[in-house]
């Protein structure tokens, strides 16, 4: 297929967009609640602050990834680690994307399937989640990259009209006082919202892919960036609509939020519309991450085809996606997630560093070393 | 040619996928949906909770769409979901609640608390949070009965509370409101009050909306040029009482303590920054019948709450928040010797005025903290928003009772900004 | 390189063909070399080599004996393929001057001789502008086959071949599936050199390459590669050349088949080439940079590569003011989604998402579905269905009928179900509107990939709800986004958010196309100068106001 060299790599605002998605699409659905629990009004500054952690995560990755030019995640942890340990390091890395597939996927199979759904089967929608998943993952970064663009400005138009139409029933008031219950709880808050920043070191699959090399931590930095405010404005909607204490009653407020803003008289109800929407941007990014985590199996078992690695992971996915069934647990997960995620991504691209620092003097010597 | 394979399987997994879930999806197909357009709710001596239903009937065509039909249901029950479970067993399309216009919640159910209904409505992920909810004094199955021009009761209210509340000087009481301010501490619920009132038999004219209580003064006459349409249609022998919004009723917590007049609920409104066309006839100064109608198109109230307040919680109780509010009215009907053209007068109309909302204000501050003790105007979460959390938390839990302590003083400055011709109809006014 | 080796190839098939009948074709004809058939001295070995390639039966193969006229006399054989040849051409080409030689005096002393007879023919007796000897026996038969004729001479090794093409052929028409109201009305028509004709009178540049080839082995069917020297890129010509080269076909109808041998997926419903039947719009394709294929005896023209937006442009879209071509285009991509999704749309908001409706429509959807049997998935399906059939049947049936049939057929089949209580008025209403968008897709191709993927989507729609919609718009949207027409990405303008606005969703002013769109990586990328609109900023300040408008040359 690939006649053409470059046409089929990926420009840096498609590798923003793709960032801007991955960090953006899951997360924002149960974040109001999580938040609003630990910080009330507080939670969307907190949200806003947690940029900084990802965006720290996004910086760490860009000087790594500058010093090893051209190569993927798994490729700069076979240059530099000795061997056993960068295997660990790349199967760490696919447990990170799996785990982080199994709760997205279950987080929207519980948005769908609860209130509108009900009497469909959860493993259906599972399989049908997985299967566009798989899909998009079989077709590649490229293609990922390209449907990306096409959805995610409707996704930002989304928001824009979630925002808009909930002006009428917002009271802009509910945001004070913006430190929420106190400081340490909005640093706590920014914290587990840096997680969600965090979630870039995904993109440290593909940075290989792109075919502008120079600028690819602005263009991740970036997306880290789009993606942290729009979750914090999603925050604060949900606040300024249902008050900081019946945010923290509903497992989605932004759900709750679209059901009570609509367009006057004829679509009263635009939830469905919306959570449509997110469920696109959502499915792209379960693609992006099932094919940086099946890339990164391949990598370390030396599969010669990635391709190998989707169905096993596919099927996995379904599984993991089916579990755990309460909603309570879905949420005790995603806070667990939110509490270790961001100490392994800003970990991971660290001793990368460290390491390639390490490195330089004795790569000097020896030439170019290995190179994969 | 293994792309084209795998491929090929994802396209045929996922229709079977599709071939295969409709049978056991949650499909649902629309004929067989009941659509719930309005819901009452009262106490039931037995069993707990009465629930009336009243389900729309599939309109058949063009010509169904003006008669709209209506199946009514009603149940009992231990609880609202057991009752609405009744409902269910007793008709053959499976139960809705996602066009629920309205909620008709009795007195009795409201004074006894209703937190136990506001449960099972969260739950149903199809409810509207937008739905209208009043409470009424008169028998909830009257008023669900209520038929006007082919309208059922639930579009009737519905266009009630849409057209007629805000002149009427009525709380928008959307489902959403009363959750807030049952969840929220720092405000309370204000709720429409909607009574049946006798419809006056001859027709033609507007049927005076009496029976509400308030001073004569207050009350305006004109609830709808709508109901005036109607008075032909009921031209049989007892004719059949229509529904008015008048007044509110006023909750602390989820329990309601008692009722406000349309001038007292008037009053919240313009503490909230909420009215929107306000409409009342004015008396005024000089000999004989000389009255002016106004409407209120827009207020904004300025709250100072003194800094030592805000930072020691101890503080709060007794001391004094200056409330200004700023309104502008409309001139809409003037029946005067004295036409008001020159700057002079107009001041004094003003000042006529401002004095005239200063007492509303004040009679509805001294119901809400003497009679109630129901922060009903938000006062509350004035204080949250500018006070650092841990403070708040100390006054949250008793913030009735400090409430109830303040010394407001209340002072208005109302503006004729129109007068002169209006180019719309009755009652549509918005400020700008 | 490529085509020469083909043109060999086809001969050596063509000779096999002719000695050992259909079973001699059956080796792979690339493989041989062609040697030199000479063409025999004697005329009636001539004769009997040319019956045993045409044999004795063919009506239209004409073998004529003429005497000319010199002393003595030498026999000749004129021979040519009657209904490919201009009759007039051959009386007073070929015959008169053969027969009525005395006229000619300056041929006179020459001596009779039949071995420069051929040279004094061409130099002196036919009047033909295209007219050479030929000693190859196959290239004689390959020349008389595509429209010329042949005169052999008895004691020649050569034979003279004169153009004289003439069958009968459709005129230039207005294109019958590209209409518009405004523009030219010139159509292609079956024949390759009117139609070459047609686009070098467009393109008056000597940088127009018409690159010949010939695919078919036994169509033989003439096709040039059209390009612009200098805009295209090189590199794309080659690639269309060389999967032409490849294609080892036995006939060729259309261009229809040579676009299934050359996509690079012909397994996606999306069409991956531009076809037209304007050559207006090909001449706009060629400036743009893209490759043209002409097929002889085919009246579309391909044009590669292709993308997404390419098939929601109609030539109109530039000849109709841009105030109103814009809107219009943008409607074109809102009446595709529409007729992609809204059967899909209403079936999911019917039967999973009630509460979204407006209480009134819901009422009204489910008092007209009350009489309906069926599920509403099962109706969609029927009255999509039936909407396929009439559509199908009218393209079918001569244009007069057609319509009457569409029109009787909708009409009547959606009363009369209607009546009968089997579907809904409000799924007549949505089909029909389904129906319509989908007329709007200026591209039939683009069209029937739509109404494939409706049925999908509407499948998906029904088990899922609006959730089953969206994942199935978004394995097409994944699917588009790896398509590739030439190895360029399919959605490639459509992600340029500076171009989307000039001329992908919406089409701005002519004079603000400055650049060839990149998506074909023309070599040239300047389209027009920075002055089509200078005389507007250079208007004098006196001239302010008198007259309203004149701006937007600003830009």
């Amino acid at each position: 297929m690939a006649s053409r060299g470059d046409r089929n790599h990926i420009k840096n605002a498609q590798f923003a967009v793709l960032t801007a998605q991955t960090v953006f699409s899951t997360g924002f659905l149960a974040v109001g609640g999580l938040f609003a629990t630990i910080s009330e009004s507080g939670a969307w500054l907190g949200t806003l602050l947690g940029a900084l952690g990802g965006l720290a995560v996004a910086g760490l990755c860009s000087l790594v990834v500058q010093m090893h030019p051209g190569k993927n995640l798994s490729g700069i942890a076979d240059a530099v680690l000795p061997k056993a340990i960068s295997k660990l390091v790349s199967l760490s890395y696919a447990a990170y994307c799996v785990w982080l597939l199994a709760a997205g996927t279950r987080q929207f199979i519980l948005a769908i399937w609860i209130p509108f759904l009900q009497t469909a089967s959860p493993l259906t929608l599972a399989i049908l989640v997985a299967a566009v998943t798989l899909y998009g993952a079989n077709l590649g970064i490229e293609a990922i990259a390209r449907a990306s663009i096409v959805f995610f400005p409707v996704v930002v138009l989304s928001i824009l009209v979630l925002a808009g139409l909930s002006v009428p029933v917002a009271a802009p008031g509910r945001l004070l006082p913006a430190v929420g219950v106190g400081v340490p709880e909005l640093l706590r808050t920014s914290l587990l919202a840096s997680s969600f920043g965090a979630e870039c070191i995904v993109m440290m699959a593909f940075v290989a892919h792109t075919n502008e090399p120079e600028g690819v931590g602005r263009a991740v930095a970036w997306g880290v960036l789009v993606g942290m405010v729009m979750m914090a404005a999603v925050v604060a909607i949900d606040t300024v609509v249902l008050g900081s204490r019946a945010v923290t009653r509903v497992i989605f407020p932004v759900l709750e939020v679209a059901k009570l803003v609509g367009f006057g008289e004829f679509l009263e109800r635009s939830e469905v519309l919306l959570l449509s929407v997110w469920f696109c941007a959502a499915l792209l990014k379960q693609a992006t991450v099932f094919h940086a985590s099946a890339r990164s199996i391949a990598d370390t078992l030396g599969l010669k085809n990635p391709k190998l690695a989707l169905v096993p992971l596919g099927a996995s996915l379904v599984v993991a996606s089916l579990y755990p069934t309460t909603v309570v647990a879905v949420l005790e997960w995603v806070r667990a997630f939110l509490r270790y995620t961001i100490w392994y991504a800003l970990g991971l691209p660290l001793t990368l560093l460290v390491a390639s620092m390490l490195r330089r003097p004795e790569r000097a010597h020896q030439g170019e070393g290995r190179s994969r | 040619m293994r792309g084209a394979l795998t491929r090929a399987l994802l396209a045929l997994s996922l229709l079977a996928l599709c071939v295969m879930l409709p049978g056991c999806g949650g499909a649902a197909e629309i004929e067989d949906i009941g659509f719930v357009l309005a819901m009452g709710v009262d106490r039931h001596e037995e069993s707990g909770i009465k629930l009336w239903l009243q389900m729309a009937l599939p309109s058949s065509g063009p010509e169904g769409q003006a008669q709209q039909e209506s199946l009514p249901f009603i149940t009992t029950g231990e609880t609202l979901y057991q009752a609405l479970m009744k409902a269910q067993a007793q008709s053959s399309r499976r139960i809705m609640l996602g066009h629920v216009r309205v909620v008709v919640i009795g007195e009795r159910l409201a004074r006894e608390g209703i937190a136990a209904l506001l449960d099972p409505l969260v739950r149903d992920g199809s409810f509207r949070y937008r739905s209208w909810v009043v409470v009424t004094p008169d028998p909830v199955g009257e008023v669900m009965q209520v038929s006007l021009g082919g309208q059922v009761a639930a579009n009737y209210i519905n266009d009630l509370m849409e057209r007629e509340a805000p002149t009427a000087g009525v709380p928008s009481s959307r489902f959403i409101d009363l959750l807030l301010a049952v969840e929220e501490r720092g405000m309370e619920a204000l709720l429409a009050r909607l009574a049946l009132a006798e419809q006056e038999d001859d027709g033609g004219g507007a049927p005076q909306a009496g029976g509400g209580p308030g001073p004569a003064d207050t009350m305006l006459g004109g609830s709808g040029e709508g109901v005036g349409g109607e008075a032909e249609t009921g031209g049989e022998a007892p004719a059949p009482r229509i529904p008015v919004v008048d007044g509110a009723a006023v909750f602390k917590g989820d329990r309601m303590v008692g009722w406000i007049d349309r001038r007292l609920s008037a009053a919240v409104l313009m503490l909230k920054n909420a009215i929107q066309g306000y409409t009342f006839t004015h008396e005024l100064a000089g000999e004989g019948q000389n009255r002016a109608v106004f409407s209120l198109l827009s207020t904004n109230a300025r709250f100072s709450i003194p800094r030592e307040s805000l930072t020691d919680p101890a503080r709060i109780r007794g001391s004094t928040v200056r409330v200004n509010v700023a309104g502008l009215v409309r001139l809409r009907e003037l029946i005067s010797s004295e036409q008001y053209l020159t700057l002079e007068s107009l001041e004094r109309l003003s000042a006529d005025l401002s004095a005239r909302v200063e007492r509303d204000i004040r009679d509805l501050l001294h119901t809400a903290q003497a009679e109630f003790r129901s922060d009903v105007i938000g006062l509350g979460e004035r204080f949250r928003q500018r006070m650092s959390h841990s403070k708040w938390a100390q006054v949250q839990g008793e913030w009735d009772e400090v409430f109830s302590t303040l010394n407001i003083e209340v002072t208005a400055n109302i503006e004729i900004r129109k007068r002169g011709q209006t180019m719309r109809s009755p009652g549509q006014d918005t400020a700008i | 390189m490529g085509v020469l080796r083909v043109l060999s190839a086809l001969a050596g098939a063509i000779r096999m063909a002719g000695r050992g009948g259909p079973g001699g074709s059956g080796r792979s004809p690339s493989q041989d070399e062609t040697p030199l058939r000479r063409i025999p001295l004697a005329l009636d070995d001539v004769e009997a080599e040319l019956k045993a390639d045409f044999g004795d039966s063919n009506s239209d193969v004409v073998m004529r004996r003429v005497d000319l006229w010199t002393a003595p006399e030498v026999h000749g054989l004129l021979f040519y393929i009657e209904g490919l040849v201009d009759r007039a051409t051959i009386n007073s080409v070929g015959l008169k001057p053969l027969m009525h030689g005395e006229r000619c005096p300056a041929v006179d002393p020459i001596p009779a001789r039949g071995d420069v007879l051929a040279d004094i023919l061409i130099s002196h007796l036919v009047p033909s502008g295209q007219i050479s000897a030929v000693d190859d026996f196959n290239k004689v038969i390959e020349k008389v086959l595509t429209g010329e004729a042949a005169i052999f001479i008895e004691g020649c090794p050569k034979a003279v071949v004169f153009e004289a093409k003439g069958w009968e052929h459709r005129g230039v028409d207005e294109p019958s599936t590209e209409k518009t109201l405004r523009g030219p009305r010139e159509g292609f028509t079956e024949v390759l050199r009117v139609n070459t004709a047609l686009v070098r009178r467009r393109l008056k540049t000597p940088h127009l390459r018409f690159d010949g080839t010939t695919v078919g082995v036994r169509s033989k069917t003439d096709m040039v590669v059209v390009y612009i020297k200098g805009i295209t890129d090189p590199e794309l010509v080659e690639q269309v050349k060389q999967r032409i080269a490849c294609i080892n076909v036995d006939i060729v109808g259309d261009s229809g088949i040579i676009e299934e041998f050359i996509e690079d997926r012909p397994d996606s419903p999306f069409p991956q080439l531009q076809y037209t039947e304007r050559p207006d719009r090909f001449c706009a394709g060629l400036s743009e940079g893209l490759v043209g294929v002409l097929v002889d005896s085919s009246p579309f023209a391909l044009m590669a590569p292709a993308n997404l937006a390419s098939f929601f442009q109609s030539a109109e879209d530039y000849y109709d003011r841009y105030p109103f071509a814009g809107p219009l285009r943008a409607l074109r991509y809102v009446a595709g989604a529409l007729a992609l999704v809204f059967p899909a749309l209403y079936v999911g908001v019917a039967t999973y998402h009630q509460e979204m409706l407006p209480t009134s429509l819901a009422l009204a959807i489910a008092g007209s579905h009350l009489p309906v049997p069926f599920p509403t998935l099962v109706e969609a399906l029927l009255m999509e269905l039936a909407l396929e059939l009439i559509r199908e049947s009218a393209v079918r049936m001569p244009d007069p009928v057609g319509q009457t049939m569409g029109f009787v057929g909708a009409l009547l089949l959606g009363d009369a179900a209607v009546a009968a209580g089997l579907v809904s008025p409000i799924m007549v209403i949505v089909v029909a509107v389904t129906g319509l968008a989908s007329f709007t897709i200026p591209h039939y191709s683009v069209g029937l990939a739509v109404r494939l993927l409706r049925f999908g989507l509407l499948l998906l729609a029904a088990g899922m709800g609006l959730f089953g919609l969206a994942a199935g718009v978004v394995v097409i949207v994944l699917h588009l986004s790896a398509l590739t027409s030439l190895g360029v990405p399919y959605l490639q303008p459509m992600l340029h958010s500076q171009d989307i606005f000039k001329d992908i969703l919406w089409r701005s002013p002519m004079f603000t196309h400055r650049y060839r769109p990149s998506f074909a990586r023309p070599v040239d990328r300047i389209r027009q100068g920075r002055s089509s609109r200078e005389w507007a900023s250079q208007r004098q300040p006196e001239d302010w106001g008198r007259d309203g408008g004149g701006d937007g040359e600003s830009r």
